[in-house]
């Protein structure tokens, strides 16, 4: 296969040095989402540089305790992080673009941060 | 110092394809910043794979969007396959990509019609689509369906093509090539479009990398990256793969790189048809994605880079899935090319990034 | 620089034949393999509700011990699974595109009873 990816995790305060360090380099962003995991969140960072694609995973155990924002270096994901904001309730600090919980309109608060129990539902494929 | 007001556009508007809205900051008529809303169509679909097995999922992503919905099905099944280890046929490979390429023609040919019709051309959107009937005709004869082909499934493709259908296949294209670059030719060399589109919306290749861009809006910047260049799959048969590049980095670059897309595209059908390799076209999926097995596939889709991420938890549910539309990433793109335009090139703006705002919120 | 550049076409656009069908009175005719409307043939169906779990849009009710089978029209989405995995084969997907009605309702199968 011609593209390569590595896993790995970072911490949350390291992000925005993280994010300085891989841009100088030319690592450019691909996205980044986030994913419910215990009673916080998981979030995933991905860059790219040629065909490698470098994975970052940051554990958020408590949602409000604030990641800050790799918008200073990559603008595009102020779309993710408000994303993550509005679906999950991660709080991201110093979003560059800041939507203030309005990017998504939603009925309820963090509709993705708890699963639905089970997974029963219909279409059990063969 | 003028006086600056601000103008909603959207997400009711004649000329956008799907609902985007846009406080657009004026200053006279010249547009000084925008500030792009989305979530008009947010159905929440990443959220279904709690309700959905990992093989039936599938029938949703397919329908994240209609014109990207080949590609979307090809991207979460390669995503499932890398995560559970599963190695699709050759043969499968090949049909993927010959559909996804025939995808990416009756894309751009969709938008050239879009694109026409967002500075007044509509005869030109007539016969653009008139053509693309025929892309569709041969999707109806080949998949079963026009829109949604249903034809990708995990482990590889649910039907096969015999010798007379891809042979129609390439007949079709090659009817097609002939108007359509007439009409190509007239879009790009007539006087009034050129007075609409050239200089219009000018992102440099710099700020085109700095911002992330994807797709033809970033080639059409100067920057070579296409995720075609990498070779997975059946890409990596093909004889030479050049990316389609403009050094114009306005709208009309925009309309050049995927006009010539299309040629491409069609070139790149033709080749592997006549390479396709014999053999199955599918391979059973037993088991279900390992606890914490993850894995993420970038695909070319028409509009640029998609990133598809899957991770399982060992039930039939997978833990996430995640879609990385390339419109949501060309977002800030799209703000920085809108600052210093005039008003009324707002929608010849917004339609030349190709915007898909129902894969952007799925 | 070309005006008129789409005269050619354009012209040529008043004397061929139109683009267009005038459907519904002139349907398409449907390709071999279309994926349009799904069709049991109930002599041969075991209930076995494989059908049913297939369907990732919940389209289908199987009921073994009444020997029915349902489908409602408008929640089926065409994507033929039902019809890959029945192991009687005795669904399948003819060239009918989805018809529009007043009301939504299920279409429903029964079996030949049992003994």
């Amino acid at each position: 296969m011609g593209m390569t990816e590595t896993y790995a995790s970072l911490d949350a305060a390291e992000l925005p040095l993280w994010a300085r360090a891989r841009k100088a380099k030319g690592w450019r962003f691909v996205q980044m989402c986030a994913r419910a995991a215990g009673e916080g969140a998981e979030l995933l960072y991905t860059l790219r540089r040629g065909s490698e694609l470098e994975q970052r995973l940051v554990a958020v155990p408590d949602p409000d305790a604030g990641v800050p924002s790799v918008t200073g270096e990559y603008l595009a994901a102020f779309v993710f992080e408000n994303e993550a904001h509005d679906l999950f309730g991660v709080r991201i600090d110093g979003m560059a673009i800041d939507f203030h919980g309005k990017f998504y309109r939603l009925a309820e608060k963090a509709p993705m941060a708890t699963r639905a129990a089970g997974g029963k539902g219909k279409g059990d494929a063969r | 110092m003028s006086k600056r007001t601000v103008v909603p556009f959207g997400p009711q508007h004649p000329v956008l394809p799907e609902p985007l809205h846009l406080d657009l900051v004026l200053e006279d008529e010249k547009v000084v910043d925008a500030v792009p809303q989305i979530g008009f169509v947010h159905r929440g679909l990443e959220k279904l794979v709690e309700k959905r097995d990992f093989k039936s999922y599938l029938a949703i992503v397919e329908r994240v969007c209609g014109i990207c919905s080949f590609g979307h099905g090809m991207g979460y099944a390669q995503a499932v396959e890398k995560a559970m280890g599963i190695e699709v046929p050759p043969r499968a490979e090949y049909l993927r990509v010959i559909w996804h390429e025939l995808s990416r023609v009756h894309s751009h040919i969709l938008w050239l019609g879009l694109a026409a019709d967002a500075f007044g051309f509509e005869s030109l959107f007539m016969h653009c689509w008139r053509l693309r009937e025929r892309v569709l005709d041969v999707f109806e004869a080949t998949t079963g369906g026009r829109v949604i082909f249903s034809v990708v499934k995990v482990g590889g493709v649910k039907r096969d093509l015999d010798a007379g259908q891809l042979a129609r296949m390439a007949d079709t294209l090659a009817g097609i090539e002939d108007e359509y670059g007439q009409i190509a030719r007239t879009l790009l060399e007539d006087a009034t479009v050129r007075n609409r589109l050239a200089g219009v919306g000018h992102v440099s290749r710099e700020d085109a990398v700095g911002l992330s861009m994807v797709g033809p809006f970033l080639r059409a910047s100067g920057e070579p990256y296409d995720v075609r260049s990498f070779g997975e799959g059946a890409y990596g048969a093909l004889s030479d793969f050049q990316p389609i590049t403009s050094d114009e980095g306005d709208c009309l670059g925009r309309m050049r790189v995927r006009v010539a897309e299309v040629g491409q595209s069609a070139a790149i059908v033709r080749e592997l048809a006549a390479k396709a390799p014999a053999g199955e076209v599918a391979v059973e999926v037993k088991g279900r994605p390992d606890d914490g097995a993850q894995a993420s596939v970038l695909v070319e889709q028409p509009r640029g880079e998609a990133f598809y991420y899957v991770r399982g938890n060992g039930t039939k549910n997978l833990d996430r899935m995640r879609v990385r539309t390339p419109t949501s990433q060309n977002l800030a793109g799209m703000v920085q090319a809108l600052r210093g335009c005039d008003l009324a090139d707002v929608p010849t703006i917004i339609l030349t990034i190709d915007p898909c705002i129902s894969c952007t919120e799925r | 620089m070309k005006t008129f550049g789409l005269g050619k076409m354009t012209l040529g656009g008043l004397f061929k034949k139109p683009e267009t069908r005038l459907y519904p009175a002139v349907a398409p005719a449907a390709p071999a393999g279309f994926r349009g409307r799904v069709f049991i043939d109930v002599e041969d169906c075991v209930f076995c509700g494989l059908c049913a779990r297939a369907c990732p849009a919940g389209a289908i009710e199987v009921d073994r011990a009444q020997r029915v089978w349902a489908i409602d029209r408008f929640a089926c989405v065409q994507c033929g699974e039902c019809a890959l995995g029945c192991p009687k084969e005795c669904l399948g997907m003819d060239g009918l595109r989805p018809q529009a009605a007043a009301a939504k309702g299920r279409d429903v199968a029964r079996g030949v009873p049992e003994g």
